[in-house]
C-alpha cells in the first residue's frame, strides 16, 4: 500500500479500468446466458480476481520486472519442456500444470514474459532503424516458445508469439522494407506449412474456406455461428433468448463462440457496443505507449496490444467466418480464467507504463 | 537512418555509444540508458503507434462491417436458417380405438411404453453410440444395426425405434447419459394391450407395424412407416375405424433433437372404440370347455346373427404380436404343429357328418318326399344300387322323422338321398348358404365345399356317381363345412331368417363416458330382416327333431339342462374309414374322427345357436354335446343372474357353478 499514494491514484488510468470492468461484466452476462450458473458462478470469480491483479501488477514497476526479463523468460521455457512430459491433458493438449483445484498454463504466462523480454531487448539496443538481423534474438526469444506450445499441441496458443514479435518489432523500428518482404515470404511459405498441419487443422481451414461442404461435420461450428449471428439482426433476441445458444446448436459458446452468442442475443448493436469497448482499450493501451516515458514502456505497450488484436481479429472474425476455426479464447468475454490472468498482467504491465510516467 | 549495417544492440561502446548519450527531455536522466532517447528516436517509435492505432481502427471496421453484413443485410436469411434449426414437424399418432365386448368389458386397451429412438441426424458418433446402446440394452450391436437398417425409409430428422417397450431402469440410464449421445432419445408410445391375454384372441387378431404393401395401397397422407396397424382379426377388418387420425405439432428442438417446447399442434382423431357382440364370459366358457382340446365353438344370436362367442382351440397371446421386434416369439407360434393361430371356427374345414341330416331334411319336406308321418324302416343298414351302407349296429327300427333326426339314423336319409338327388340336396344348401363364406368381418374365411355343378365340372369333369349322393346324405363325401356355417344353419332354423354372422355391436367415439350394460341384442347389419325361403311348418318339424336329440332319448342326451329345453344334432365326421382303421377307440388320435355338435336354445323359442367342432374328439354326442350343452347353459345362467354378479371376471367356472 506505500505504492498507493496521492499521485499514483491521480496517474491511475481509470478510462483503461473502467473499459475492462464494463468488458468483464458483458462476458459474465455472456457466460451465464450460454454456460449456465456453474460456469457464470466461475467467470465472476475470475473477473472479480482478474481486476485487482491487474491493479496489483501495476505497482511494480516494469523496469524491475524487464531487469528480471531474461531469467523469467528462461523459467516458463522450462517449465514449457517439462510440460511435454509431465504435463496434464486437458482437450487434447499437454498445456495444464495440475496444482489442486487451479490449473496453470504455462504457455499463457509466456505470452507476458516474451513481451517483456522483447521489449528489454529493443529497449536495451541501437534505437536506430534495422533490418533482418534486428529480428534475430527476439525471434527466437519468440520461437522457442511458440515450438514448445506447438508441440503440446496447442497451435492457437502458439501462433500468438508471432504477432507479439511483429507488433514490438514493428513499433521499435523494423524497416518497411524489411516487413513488407518478410510477408511477402510469409505467404509463400504459408502452403508448405499446411503440410505440417494435422488432418484435422487441415481439415478446419479447408471449412473455412469452404463452410457448406460439410455442414454437419467440420463445417459445423462456422455454419452454426454465422447462424447465430446473422439471426441476432439488429437489436438481437435478447439475453438468454438465442434459440441457437439457449438450445446448444453452438458447440464451445461460453468459451471460443461467446461472442455469436453476443451477436445472437444482442445483435449487431451490442456487437457494435462491445467492439467499441475493445476499440477504446486498443486505441489506449497505444496512446499509453505514446507517452511512455522511456521505450521499454512503448514497446510493452505495442507488445500487450498486439497480443489483444491478435486475439480480438482471430476470435471475432472466427465467429463470423474471416477467420478458420482455431481455439483462441477472447480477452475478457470467453470463460476461462488462465486466459483471464495473461490479460490482467499484460494490462497490469501497461498500468505501470502509464504510472510510471507521473511517478519517481 | 542513412546507416546499414551490422546491428548490435548495447554491444560496443564507442562512437556510437556516445552520440545515444543525449538527453531526453521529458525524462530523468539518472535511469540509465532506455531513457536516452532523442526526439528523433521518439518521434518515429510515436509515428509507429499512431499507425497501429489506425491499423486498430481499420481491423475494427471491417469487423464490424463483416457483423453488418450477416445481422443487417442478410438477417432474415439467417433468421429462416435459425427457425429450421430448431422448429420441427412430428407426427403425433393416433391412440388406437378400445375393443370392449358387449357389456363394454375391455377386451383390447392401451398401455403406456417406452421406446428408445434415435434421430440418425443429430448422432454425431454413430459407432460410440450404438455401442452405448448395445451395453445399455444387452443386445448386440448387429441387432441395432439391422433395426436401423430396416427403418431406412424413414427420414434421417425422424426418430426411428431402436428399441421398444423398455424397462424404467433402461429409460432412467439412457435420460442420465443422453446429453453424451446426441439423437438417443425415449419416446413414449401407447402400446396394444390385451388384459385377458388369449381371451377371444382369434377374433381380437393382432397388431403389428405397417409393412410396405399396405403403405402403398392404403390411404395416402393417413398412414406412416412405423405405424402399428392391424394385422389380423378385428383388428385388421376394422383396422379404418380403430386406427383413428394421426394429428401433428411443431415443437422446438434443441441441438441432441430434444423437444424442448410445443409450439403449435394439432391434436389426433383418437380411433373409434369398437363394441363386439360378444359377451366375454360366454367367450370365456368356451374358450374352458376348448382347453387342451381342439376344435372350436360358435354361439350365434338366433335373430341377429351378433356373434356372442367364437373360440378356437389352441390359441395364443396376441401381446406378442404388439412388439416391433420380437420375431422369434412369434415364429415359434407359426411353426407349432397344432397351428395356434388358425381360426378353426372358420378357417377351417370339416365333413358335417350327421349335422347334415338338418339340411336333408329340410331339403325332404320342401320338396314333399317326406312328411311327418314318413317312416322307414332300419335293419342297421341299407344296400343301395348294390353296395351296403351302414347305420347302428342292430338297426333303429322304424324311425319317422323326428326320431330319425333325434337317433341320427342313417338309413332314413340314405333313402331320402337316394329319392332327393344331388341337385335338390345342393339347392337346399345352398339357401342355407353352405358352400359359400358366412361374411363374417374377420379375415381368411374358408368356404367350405358343396358339390354342385360349377365344382363337379373343376374337379370332376362333371362326374358324380350315384354312390356318392347316399354317402352325401349323412354329410360325407365331397363336403365340407366350417363351424360358423352351420352355426348359421343352425340359427336359420331358429329364426327363420337370413342371418349374417358379425361381431361389431356398434362404433363408439373415443370418449367414451361410461359403457353400460347392454341388454340390447345386437343390430343387424341388414336393416330389415329378410325369411329364409323355407316354411315355418317344415323348420318346426326339424327343430322337433332337435329337440328329441337332446331331450328324447337321442343321441345328444349329454347337452340336457333341465331348466331350459335344448335342441341339438351331434355329429360324427369321418376320418379314416372303419374298414381300414378298426375301431374308433384304438385309433391313434389323428386317424380319429371329428366331433360335431350343433344347438338351438330355448328350441321353442330360440335365441342362440351353437355350433361345436373338437378335432378327432371321437363322437360327437360324447365328446361336442357336453361341450355344446355347457356352454348353452352358460348363457342362460348369465342371463338369470344379474350381470353385475358375474360381469366382475368372465371366467368359465361361472357358468358351471349357475348350472
Amino acid at each position: 500500500m506505500i505504492l498507493f499514494d496521492r499521485r499514483s491514484f491521480r496517474a491511475f488510468d481509470y478510462v483503461l479500468l473502467s473499459t475492462m470492468a464494463l468488458l468483464y461484466t458483458l462476458g459474465t452476462i455472456l457466460v451465464a446466458s450460454a454456460g449456465g450458473s456453474v460456469y457464470f458462478r466461475k467467470q465472476i470469480v475470475f473477473a472479480a480476481v482478474a481486476i485487482p491483479l491487474a491493479i496489483a501488477v501495476s505497482t511494480i514497476d516494469y523496469r524491475r520486472l524487464r531487469d528480471r526479463a531474461y531469467l523469467l523468460w528462461g523459467l516458463v521455457a522450462l517449465s514449457l519442456v517439462g510440460l511435454l512430459f509431465f504435463g496434464a491433458e486437458r482437450a487434447g493438449a499437454r498445456s495444464w500444470i495440475d496444482a489442486g483445484p487451479i490449473g496453470i498454463q504455462p504457455s499463457e504466462l509466456a505470452k507476458v514474459v516474451v513481451i517483456l523480454a522483447i521489449a528489454r531487448y529493443y529497449a536495451e539496443g541501437d534505437p536506430r532503424p534495422f533490418g533482418l538481423r534486428g529480428l534475430y534474438v527476439p525471434g527466437l526469444l519468440a520461437f522457442v516458445p511458440f515450438v514448445l506450445t506447438a508441440l503440446q499441441p496447442d497451435l492457437g496458443t502458439a501462433s500468438t508469439f508471432i504477432p507479439i514479435v511483429a507488433g514490438i518489432a514493428w513499433v521499435a523500428g523494423l524497416r518497411i522494407s524489411t516487413a513488407v518482404r518478410l510477408s511477402l515470404l510469409g505467404a509463400a511459405l504459408a502452403p508448405l506449412g499446411y503440410f505440417l498441419l494435422e488432418d484435422y487443422q487441415r481439415a478446419r481451414l479447408f471449412t473455412f474456406i469452404n463452410p457448406d461442404v460439410d455442414p454437419l461435420g467440420a463445417g459445423y461450428q462456422i455454419v452454426q455461428s454465422k447462424i447465430a449471428v446473422g439471426s441476432g439482426g439488429l437489436v438481437g433476441k435478447g439475453l438468454f433468448s438465442g434459440s441457437q445458444s439457449q438450445l446448444q446448436f453452438l458447440p464451445a459458446q461460453h468459451t471460443d463462440l461467446v461472442f455469436a452468442v453476443l451477436g445472437e442475443e444482442l445483435g449487431f448493436l451490442g456487437v457494435a457496443a462491445a467492439l467499441s469497448l475493445y476499440l477504446l482499450l486498443l486505441l489506449r493501451i497505444l496512446q499509453i505507449g505514446r507517452r511512455s516515458r522511456d521505450r521499454l514502456g512503448s514497446f510493452i505497450c505495442a507488445g500487450v496490444a498486439a497480443l489483444l488484436l491478435y486475439h480480438l481479429a482471430v476470435n471475432v472474425g472466427m465467429v463470423i467466418g474471416f477467420a478458420p476455426i482455431t481455439g483462441i479464447p477472447l480477452p475478457f468475454l470467453s470463460y476461462g480464467g488462465s486466459s483471464a490472468l495473461t490479460t490482467s498482467m499484460a494490462l497490469g504491465l501497461v498500468l505501470s507504463v502509464r504510472t510510471r510516467r507521473f511517478l519517481n | 537512418m542513412s546507416t546499414v549495417g551490422p546491428w548490435r544492440p548495447d554491444s560496443k561502446p564507442g562512437a556510437t555509444r556516445s552520440r545515444l548519450r543525449l538527453h531526453w527531455p521529458g525524462g530523468g536522466g539518472q535511469e540509465g540508458t532506455t531513457t536516452l532517447e532523442s526526439p528523433a528516436v521518439r518521434n518515429r517509435i510515436d509515428l509507429r503507434l499512431r499507425l497501429t492505432q489506425a491499423a486498430v481502427l481499420f481491423a475494427v471496421t471491417l469487423l464490424l462491417l463483416g457483423f453488418w453484413r450477416l445481422q443487417v443485410v442478410h438477417a432474415p436469411h439467417y433468421r429462416e436458417l435459425a427457425e429450421n434449426n430448431r422448429r420441427r414437424d412430428e407426427l403425433v399418432r393416433a391412440p388406437r380405438g378400445l375393443i370392449t365386448d358387449r357389456n363394454g368389458y375391455l377386451l383390447a386397451a392401451n398401455r403406456p411404453a417406452y421406446n428408445v429412438t434415435m434421430v440418425r441426424e443429430e448422432v454425431t458418433d454413430r459407432a460410440s453410440t450404438l455401442d452405448w446402446l448395445s451395453t445399455v440394452l444387452n443386445q448386440s450391436v448387429r441387432e441395432l444395426e439391422d433395426r436401423l437398417a430396416s427403418q431406412r425409409g424413414i427420414p434421417s430428422f425422424r426418430p426411428v425405434v431402436v428399441a421398444e417397450d423398455v424397462s424404467m431402469a433402461i429409460v432412467a440410464s439412457i435420460e442420465a447419459r443422453g446429453r453424451e449421445y446426441p439423437g438417443v432419445l425415449i419416446q413414449p408410445e401407447q402400446k396394444r394391450y390385451y388384459p385377458e391375454a388369449t381371451l377371444a384372441a382369434h377374433v381380437l387378431g393382432h397388431v403389428g407395424e405397417i409393412t410396405r404393401p399396405q403403405l402403398d395401397s392404403w390411404e395416402r397422407d393417413r398412414f406412416h412407416l412405423g405405424d402399428i396397424v392391424g394385422q389380423n382379426g378385428i383388428e385388421s377388418v376394422h383396422n379404418d375405424a380403430l386406427a383413428g387420425w394421426a394429428g401433428e405439432r411443431n415443437v422446438v428442438v434443441n441441438s441432441a433433437g430434444r423437444t424442448v417446447r410445443v409450439l403449435d399442434q394439432v391434436p389426433p382423431d383418437p380411433g373409434k372404440t369398437l363394441v363386439l357382440t360378444l359377451d366375454a364370459r360366454l367367450q370365456a366358457d368356451a374358450e374352458a370347455q376348448l382347453a387342451d382340446k381342439r376344435g372350436a365353438v360358435v354361439v350365434l344370436n338366433v335373430e341377429t346373427g351378433g356373434v356372442l362367442a367364437l373360440a378356437s382351440s389352441p390359441t395364443f397371446d396376441p401381446n406378442i404380436f404388439a412388439a416391433r421386434f420380437s420375431r422369434t416369439q412369434w415364429e415359434s407360434l407359426v411353426n407349432d404343429p397344432a397351428d395356434p393361430l388358425q381360426n378353426r371356427a372358420l378357417q377351417s374345414h370339416y365333413p358335417p357328418g350327421s349335422i347334415y341330416k338338418l339340411v336333408m331334411a329340410v331339403a325332404g319336406l320342401e320338396r314333399g318326399i317326406i312328411n311327418p308321418q314318413t317312416s322307414v324302416f332300419c335293419p342297421g343298414g341299407r344296400t343301395i344300387y348294390g353296395h351296403y351302407y351302414g347305420c347302428l349296429a342292430g338297426g333303429h327300427g322304424r324311425v319317422s322323422l323326428q326320431s330319425a333326426i333325434g337317433r341320427s339314423c342313417n338309413v332314413y336319409f340314405y333313402e331320402l338321398g337316394r329319392q332327393l338327388g344331388r341337385e335338390a340336396i345342393v339347392e337346399a344348401s345352398q339357401r342355407f348358404g353352405l358352400g359359400a363364406r358366412t361374411g363374417i368381418d374377420l379375415p381368411n374365411e374358408d368356404a367350405g365345399t358343396l358339390p354342385t355343378d360349377e365344382w363337379l365340372g373343376a374337379n370332376r369333369d362333371g362326374r358324380w356317381y350315384p354312390g356318392e349322393t347316399i354317402v352325401l346324405s349323412i354329410g360325407q363325401g365331397p363336403i365340407d363345412t366350417t363351424p360358423i356355417q352351420l352355426a348359421k344353419i343352425v340359427a336359420m332354423l331358429g329364426s327363420g331368417l337370413q342371418v349374417e354372422p358379425h361381431l361389431v355391436l356398434r362404433e363408439e367415439e373415443a370418449a367414451v363416458s361410461s359403457l353400460r350394460a347392454g341388454v340390447d341384442q345386437g343390430a343387424r347389419p341388414s336393416a330389415v330382416p329378410t325369411p329364409v325361403q323355407v316354411s315355418a311348418a317344415h323348420r318346426h318339424l326339424v327343430l322337433d327333431g332337435m329337440w328329441a336329440v337332446v331331450n328324447d332319448n337321442g343321441t345328444g342326451w349329454r347337452a340336457r339342462n333341465p331348466d331350459v329345453p335344448f335342441g341339438g344334432k351331434t355329429g360324427t365326421a369321418q376320418v379314416a374309414s372303419r374298414a381300414l382303421t378298426g375301431p374308433e377307440e384304438d385309433r391313434p388320435e389323428q386317424l380319429r374322427n371329428h366331433a360335431w355338435f350343433v344347438g338351438l336354445a330355448p328350441v321353442n323359442d330360440p335365441e342362440i345357436a351353437i355350433a361345436v367342432l373338437i378335432e378327432h374328439g371321437g363322437g360327437g354326442g360324447l365328446a361336442a354335446a357336453p361341450v355344446g350343452g355347457h356352454v348353452m347353459s352358460t348363457y342362460f345362467a348369465l342371463q338369470a343372474g344379474t350381470d353385475d354378479a358375474i360381469a366382475q371376471s368372465p371366467d368359465g367356472s361361472e357358468g358351471e357353478s349357475r348350472r
